[in-house]
């Protein structure tokens, strides 16, 4: 019996030890990812609004029957987050889940609202049914995309609750969408402003150190 | 009364030793290094920083030293370790409160140098488990005779302690590290 015990606790602590590696190797793993993996965000095209113009308000009436208006200054104080997709778009299958969890998480400064465009109404309901958007306004019109230039899906669209157009960009990823929102917080609207802002403030410190 | 076993007394004692020889070696191998973080800490005046980073290491040396050799010098090692973490912690508290957090603490030991880790929360609490873990130290054994067996056991524990404590480390420098580019409040 007793030795049965010894063995036991000699094979015990080499898994105890072999584990506290393995969690070590992946704690580091993690570390690296984090380093190598630079953030991305959005890809925002040149044409169609630009970021801090007022939008226009556009009343539509959405596949469920509801009145919906998008753009233009909110009464409730809250952003908009409209996300343009299409039963047709692969893509846009797999981020609609992520769009409404994102909607989840910013609930108490955020509204989130489907478009696309098209005429079989059926077809958009039963994609909505099928996705789980009932919840979510869901608004077919070219007007919306037109007026946004929306040319690739899916792609999204964040007004701010005064109106002002805050990001936009073609979105493929959570980190995209979030990237609309870190842009509307931090003002910056895309990656590349933001480096060639570091880039600015590097160059004038090194001027200063010159002089 | 429930004594504590002398075997956990004497791993307690040889991990923290091992760690204050480790810091101490870090800190004097890399001296122009603690030089800057000490002054980055912004708690003594500047012209005590060179001086004082001489110091540092080797009251860590000796309390290290102490703990190794079983030297508990009538709880004066442990205190003196509880004490020396805990102004660490109070050192890292301030400058969370002043916002300056964007330095190395100069605590992430044992690893490379340009793995910096920045000061949050989380870097007081590790510093109060480690506070918990010295003053344990200080309660009544029973006074069992160390055999074969409990050196093995004491190996095994130290082995997989040290493993856990880098793994533990490695997350907060990850947490860490991802706060930077997600500012949540």
């Amino acid at each position: 019996m007793t030795e049965a015990m010894v063995v036991s606790n000699i094979v015990l602590w080499a898994i105890v030890i072999v584990l506290a590696l393995v969690v070590l190797a992946l704690a580091r793993q993690v570390g690296i990812l984090h380093e190598r993996v630079a953030p991305a965000g959005a890809l925002q095209p040149t044409s169609g609004p630009k970021v801090g113009e007022l939008t226009e308000a556009l009343s539509i009436t959405d596949i469920h029957g509801r009145d919906v208006t998008i753009g233009g200054p909110s009464e409730n104080g809250m952003n908009t987050l409209v996300m343009f997709l299409s039963p047709t778009c692969p893509v846009c299958k797999s981020l609609a889940p992520t769009a409404k969890s994102l909607a989840r998480t910013e609930r108490n400064r955020l509204e989130l609202v489907f478009a696309s465009d098209g005429d079989k109404l059926e077809k958009h309901q039963a994609y909505a049914r099928d996705l789980d958007l009932e919840k979510y306004p869901y608004v077919l019109s070219e007007k919306l995309g037109m007026s946004f230039e929306v040319s690739k899906l899916p792609f999204a669209v964040l007004i701010g609750a005064d109106g002002t157009l805050q990001s936009k960009g073609l979105v493929n990823t959570r980190e995209h969408l979030e990237s609309l929102i870190e842009a509307m917080d931090t003002g910056i609207a895309t990656l590349q402003d933001y480096v060639g802002l570091v880039q600015q403030e590097h160059d004038h410190s090194v001027k200063e150190k010159a002089s | 009364m429930l004594l504590l076993d002398p075997l956990i007394v004497k791993a307690i004692s040889i991990g923290l030793g091992l760690m204050f020889v480790v810091t101490a070696y870090h800190k004097l191998s890399e001296a122009a290094h603690f030089r800057v973080t000490l002054l980055e800490y912004q708690v003594i005046p500047e012209t005590l920083v060179p001086p004082a980073s001489r110091v540092i290491p080797i009251v860590e040396l000796l309390l290290g030293g102490a703990w190794l050799l079983g030297d508990y010098g009538h709880g004066m090692t442990a205190t003196g370790s509880a004490l020396l973490l805990t102004v660490y912690a109070l050192a890292i508290g301030i400058n969370i409160k002043r916002g300056r957090v964007h330095f190395d603490c100069g605590c992430g030991f044992g690893g490379k140098s340009e793995n910096e880790q920045y000061l949050s929360g989380r870097l007081i609490i590790r510093n109060v488990v480690l506070v918990f873990a010295a003053l344990l130290t200080l309660l009544p054994a029973n006074n069992r005779i160390l055999g074969f067996g409990d050196y093995l056991t004491l190996l095994a524990a130290l082995l997989a302690g040290a493993l856990l404590f880098a793994a533990a480390n490695q997350l907060l420098a990850n947490r860490t590290a991802i706060d930077t580019w997600r500012k949540r409040k």
